[in-house]
């Protein structure tokens, strides 16, 4: 590895940034495209999805800590930098969706559904927070009790429950009342995620730790691909394919066309408009003509493709309804067109 | 961009890993430079590796990732979805196995909170809920003032029919009260445990007595003397022990003093039960209840065009009311209630703009009582100890006759030989028949 050869901090330095833009930050990309449906740009970003841009910090610092403990010959050999990589990448997939365990989330929408739907409850924006409580605290700043460590909280949380439920089982007792007490008891706004968190405690929800480290959606969809796939057998079949594609693509209206393009990827999770690069079959410009943008614009896109659906109602500036509704029409139609 | 590319800035090309203004200025370089174009294609062909280019049409593939946040559970709940965005939330519930269980448990949720959520419930030191403004109902209102002048004028109406209706009420109860022979203990309305009761008992005292009663409990034995010292429930206040000792010697429990007070006011002047038309208030209804913001629940009335709930204290005084409530919400949530007071409900439902009240005028009143503070606390402190008996009695004492039955039950079944536990459940039994 030159990094580990290099005889100077320049030269050092230069090759840990190759190592992690060149190498590292492609697959990082991958597997959080293939483990979680996490969509980052070629710069880590997701403007739309704060986790994901957190996600790949998060590999990109661990595979850097990696490399200087390598160089300053206190960690582990590394034998194969991509597998390195991918096995970071994977095992913070894997710790993530251990935090988003199912039944809590099922619990934020409950407790979400119970604010939004009961007729003296309410939630609002105050300062960047989601704050709920009653109609009557509407758009004031949310109680000072919630600042306490959670753990302070948990103590007070036990007091709470022999006061408002003594003589009930609140694992049984309504949500809405559970909801209306807490902020009964708390007296002031609560932000809701805090709410949750303390309805969990409360009712003794916990996150059920996943078997394996292995996706379980990862080898549906390699099968998905061999049954569904359209695929060029040779280069050349592959690139007649991916010509037909995009003469398709761009006779499609306008919307139809970016949604589709946009969210784009191959099996192997390539964006459109590096395989149409790659495959000669345009250049910049008439890749730029085909998309109606310019040259410039289409560079900047291609660093943020493939897109998710709210990367893609973002670019557009359209509803994620609408978006969902345009890549639908759009399959339908080159369903149609390519013959399958 | 008049040079060549480097092969550093080629990769970075491919990356998309230059900053912007360079990034362009090399895409459009390969454009223009054949042999710069011809090692840009060559490292994307070399990063790519030899994957094959394999692509899919199929729509549920494409909606893979489009999971199933709030804002759509809310409009699958709401049915406000259209036709085709309802078809491609289906394409990824299809292969989504997450989402399919939050949908179904959102609208699980959805329909069995129905009308739990219309439930009015406030912060306690707040104003009755009926002020409360702010709902859909009321806004659209304030944007309509014709119609919310109309509003106010038959809102107006109705509540002075109410509360007339009430007062009438009212008045022939309290005709009925002065009538009544009985003195009205009621001086002051506290429903309190009365106090100490005649039996001395120590936890520590056990010097010589002669033991005439040990009981088995889930905390351990109990054992109480001929001169009414009680050990093993050392958890228990003096007064409670005191009330173990004075049931267990005499085998028997009082009628707690509050049942009577809640049996509700019957005169001639009110008439038979059975000839109240309309509907029935299902609870609370003549029990003392442990929630200081009790659940109102009512049998629904065929063709009711609206409900509404007003809440008296033991003086007859309002001390809340609901708003209007649809025909499919048969359930309200008091406001938080001074605890150990005594207090009356009623229901007035519109049937072809006739107005019911349930309880009917010669209906006697039907009262509650919320158990006083001492009380709760004294019951948590007793539920520590784990005790049947103490539990059983107390429950007893205060008027939770369930929930006593329920603990000298299984103070009988763990002493099945013991005549003096049967005789207490016996009691206790006797005590709600006669309620």
């Amino acid at each position: 590895m030159p990094y580990l050869a290099a005889d100077d901090d320049q030269e050092r330095q230069q090759h840990l940034d190759e190592l992690l833009l060149l190498r590292a930050a492609p697959l990082i990309r991958g597997v959080l495209l293939r483990k979680l449906g996490f969509y980052v740009s070629s710069q880590g970003i997701n403007e739309t999805n704060q986790d994901s841009e957190d996600l790949y910090q998060e590999a990109m610092t661990r595979v850097m800590q990696g490399l200087h403990e390598l160089q300053s010959s206190t960690g582990p050999d590394i034998e194969n930098f991509e597998l390195y990589v991918s096995g970071i990448a994977t095992n913070i997939c894997t710790d993530f969706i251990r935090r988003k365990s199912p039944a809590r989330t099922r619990l934020k929408y409950r407790v979400r559904g119970v604010v939004k739907y009961h007729k003296d409850l309410v939630s609002w924006q105050h300062d960047g927070d989601t704050l709920c409580g009653f109609a009557l605290w509407r758009n004031t700043s949310k109680n000072p009790f919630t600042d306490q460590t959670f753990q302070d909280i948990e103590t007070k949380l036990d007091s709470f429950q022999s006061l408002y439920f003594a003589e009930q089982d609140i694992r049984v007792a309504p949500l809405s009342q559970i909801v209306s007490d807490l902020f009964d008891w708390l007296g002031g706004p609560v932000e809701i995620d805090l709410l949750v968190r303390m309805i969990a405690y409360l009712l003794g929800v916990t996150d059920q730790q996943i078997e394996s480290l292995h996706d379980p959606s990862h080898g549906r969809w390699d099968s998905y691909f061999s049954a569904h796939t359209q695929s060029g057998q040779s280069d050349l079949e592959a690139n007649e394919l991916l010509a037909r594609l995009w003469r398709t693509v761009i006779q499609l209206p306008a919307e139809q066309r970016d949604a589709f393009a946009f969210g784009f990827a191959d099996e192997a999770g390539q964006d459109l408009f590096t395989l149409l690069v790659a495959a000669e079959i345009v250049n910049w410009h008439e890749l730029a003509r085909g998309m109606g943008r310019s040259v410039a614009e289409v560079v900047e896109l291609r660093m943020r493709l493939p897109m998710d659906t709210p990367g893609v109602a973002s670019e557009l500036k359209a509803s994620r309804e609408n978006v969902y509704k345009w890549r639908f029409r759009a399959i339908r139609r080159l369903k149609i067109e390519l013959g399958r | 961009m008049t040079g060549h590319l480097s092969t550093l800035q080629v990769k970075q090309l491919c990356a998309s890993a230059l900053p912007q203004p360079e990034l362009s200025a090399a895409a459009v370089h390969t454009t223009e430079c054949q042999s710069c174009n011809q090692r840009f294609v060559e490292e994307l062909r070399r990063q790519r590796g030899s994957a094959p280019f394999n692509f899919t049409l199929e729509p549920e593939f494409w909606f893979r990732d489009d999971h199933v946040d709030f804002d759509l559970l809310v409009a699958l709940a709401d049915k406000t979805l259209d036709q085709e965005t309802e078809e491609i939330i289906n394409l990824h519930l299809k292969t989504c196995e997450n989402c399919r269980e939050d949908v179904r448990s959102f609208l699980a949720f959805r329909e069995d909170t129905a009308g739990e959520v219309d439930v009015s419930s406030g912060p306690t030191h707040h104003q009755p809920t009926a002020d409360i403004p702010a709902g859909p109902w009321w806004q659209h209102l304030q944007r309509k003032p014709v119609y919310a002048m109309a509003a106010i004028v038959l809102v107006t109406v109705a509540v002075l029919i109410a509360l007339i209706a009430l007062n009438d009420r009212s008045d022939r109860l309290e005709a009925s009260k002065q009538k009544q022979t009985t003195p009205r203990t009621e001086g002051s309305p506290n429903i309190s445990s009365s106090p100490t009761p005649d039996v001395v008992s120590s936890p520590s005292t056990t010097d010589g007595s002669a033991k005439i009663t040990i009981l088995k409990d889930a905390g351990g034995e109990v054992t109480i003397d001929k001169n009414g010292h009680v050990t093993g429930l050392d958890q228990a206040s003096e007064n409670s022990r005191q009330y173990v000792a004075k049931a267990v010697l005499s085998e028997q429990i009082d009628a707690p003093e509050v049942l009577r007070r809640l049996a509700g006011d019957q005169s001639g002047l009110r008439g038979n039960d059975d000839e109240s038309p309309g509907f029935r208030l299902l609870y609370p209804v003549r029990s003392v209840v442990t929630e200081d913001k009790p659940i109102c629940r009512w049998q629904s009335l065929p063709d009711v065009s609206n409900y509404r709930v007003y809440l008296l204290d033991a003086d007859g005084n309002k001390v809340g009311q609901s708003e209007e409530l649809p025909p499919t919400v048969t359930q309200w949530r008091a406001p938080r209630l001074r605890r150990g007071q005594i207090y009356s409900w009623a229901v007035t439902a519109v049937v072809d703009g006739k107005k019911v009240v349930s309880p009917s005028a010669s209906a006697p009143e039907i009262k509650f009582a919320v158990l006083s503070t001492a009380d709760f606390w004294e019951i948590n402190r007793l539920k520590k100890s784990r005790s049947h008996l103490a539990l059983g009695v107390f429950y007893a004492r205060v008027g939770l006759l369930d929930q006593a039955e329920r603990e000298l039950q299984s103070l009988s079944k763990l002493n099945s030989e013991s005549e003096r536990a049967r005789k207490l459940l016996e009691s206790v039994r006797s005590i709600r028949k006669a309620h």
